[in-house]
């Protein structure tokens, strides 16, 4: 794909972040935090208890970053992955944190029914909570380009510049990822039931 | 270049897709269940709500804690820089000072007659080392590092940043302003949003918004 040089709203910004200007950091962190902030909550969740303190990991860690921005995308872009990278992490500590409790002993008369509720059968049914898994337990390319593609909505060619990955890389860890989907969607029978069995 | 499927669903997702294109996602669709079950999920997170009360409090509590946070380590810095340098020149007089201190013992004779045969072994040593570096070519590394040139705005973009700087210089107050230039950000038009927050803290200094 021809790349044609691009218009970057936030370059100049970031020109001025890195010289050390403390208004032009204040300004690059008004308009950056926002997206980061809406990319870790698709990553994580809405009710996760720590959506602010990853946003601010993921703004320090664009700041921090920008001494090593090549110019591969746009600065927003840079910015997204590096939100989307942080809240990755943070989904894949919680979930090895999670099999580490299953593991230990539980008290049987505090565990909730069995028989799910009505709000916890349209959450079974719907695919957010399994890609959230999924981008929890698969490897981290895969994870990485099932994020953008499916939970940002990014096209092949923008993973491809946000990953500085060959286009047809990036087509392989995507399809690599739609298998994996495949198989936790027919391993669960609400979400089988809700989706229509494969043709 | 013909998109491929994701490329459909994702442009499909955004409301870009044409009759023609929507036609050509349905059939690819019903034609791979893997795709549908990625599109769904891709429609799935777009129904979710982005945008939620209070977001704005806790991206300026984000902020605020960046902004300390780069502060904090700017101000340690030199406190550092101060205490190695100390550090430093008090090691350096101790060695200066140590054979004044200790007396004749310490100081090494020069003459190969006056070494033991381990003292000569160790300098010729040495000697041979040095020699040895000197005829070994240095290569020094170079950092290919591409020059990154920012792309002109466009004189419309420009004139629209001035027309919001303008703007802002007419509002009553710093939350008027804040509240247009984080409307602009959320509707897309960052360079005017960035201008709005430029023209903020230099009008309004000291606010709480700048």
């Amino acid at each position: 794909m021809p790349s044609s040089p691009r218009h970057d709203e936030l370059a100049a910004l970031a020109k001025a972040v890195q010289q050390g200007q403390a208004e032009a950091l204040r300004t690059f962190l008004t308009t950056i935090v926002p997206h980061l902030l809406r990319i870790v909550r698709r990553v994580l969740g809405p009710e996760h208890p720590d959506l602010e303190d990853v946003t601010y990991e993921a703004a320090y860690a664009t700041v921090e970053g920008l001494s090593r921005f090549r110019g591969e995308g746009t600065i927003k872009h840079f910015a997204c992955r590096v939100a989307v990278l942080t809240a990755m992490n943070v989904r894949r500590h919680d979930s090895t944190a999670k099999r580490a409790r299953q593991r230990e002993l539980v008290d049987f008369d505090g565990l909730p029914s069995e028989r799910p509720g009505p709000e916890q059968n349209l959450l079974a049914a719907s695919l957010v909570p399994v890609v959230r898994d999924l981008v929890a337990t698969l490897p981290q390319p895969l994870a990485e380009a099932l994020t953008l593609h499916v939970i940002l909505g990014y096209t092949v060619p923008e993973i491809v510049e946000a990953c500085g990955a060959r286009e047809e890389t990036v087509r392989s860890r995507l399809r690599l990822a739609k298998q994996a989907l495949r198989r936790r969607v027919l391993g669960n029978p609400v979400l089988r039931e809700a989706l229509g069995e494969e043709r | 270049m013909r998109d491929g499927i994701e490329d459909l669903s994702v442009h499909a997702r955004r409301g870009e897709l044409g009759e023609s294109g929507q036609r050509v996602l349905s059939l690819a669709l019903r034609a791979s269940w893997e795709a549908l079950l990625l599109h769904e999920a891709g429609c799935a997170f777009d129904a979710l709500d982005s945008i939620l009360p209070g977001d704005d409090a806790i991206a300026q509590r984000a902020i605020h804690r960046v902004l300390a946070t780069r502060q904090r380590a700017r101000r340690w810095r030199p406190r550092y820089a101060r205490v190695a340098l100390a550090t430093l020149a008090w090691a350096a007089a101790a060695a200066a000072a140590a054979p004044l201190l200790l007396g004749s013992e310490v100081t090494r004779p020069t003459d190969p007659s006056e070494m033991t045969p381990r003292e000569r072994f160790t300098r010729s040593l040495a000697t041979r080392k040095r020699a040895a570096q000197a005829a070994t070519p240095v290569v020094s590394p170079v950092a290919s590092v591409p020059s990154e040139t920012a792309p002109s705005a466009p004189s419309d973009r420009l004139t629209s940043n001035r027309r919001m700087a303008a703007a802002v210089r007419e509002y009553a107050s710093s939350v008027q302003a804040f509240a247009e230039a984080n409307r602009l950000r959320r509707l897309g038009r960052i360079s005017e949003a960035i201008s709005g927050y430029q023209s903020l803290q230099r009008n309004f200094p000291g606010t709480d918004e700048a």
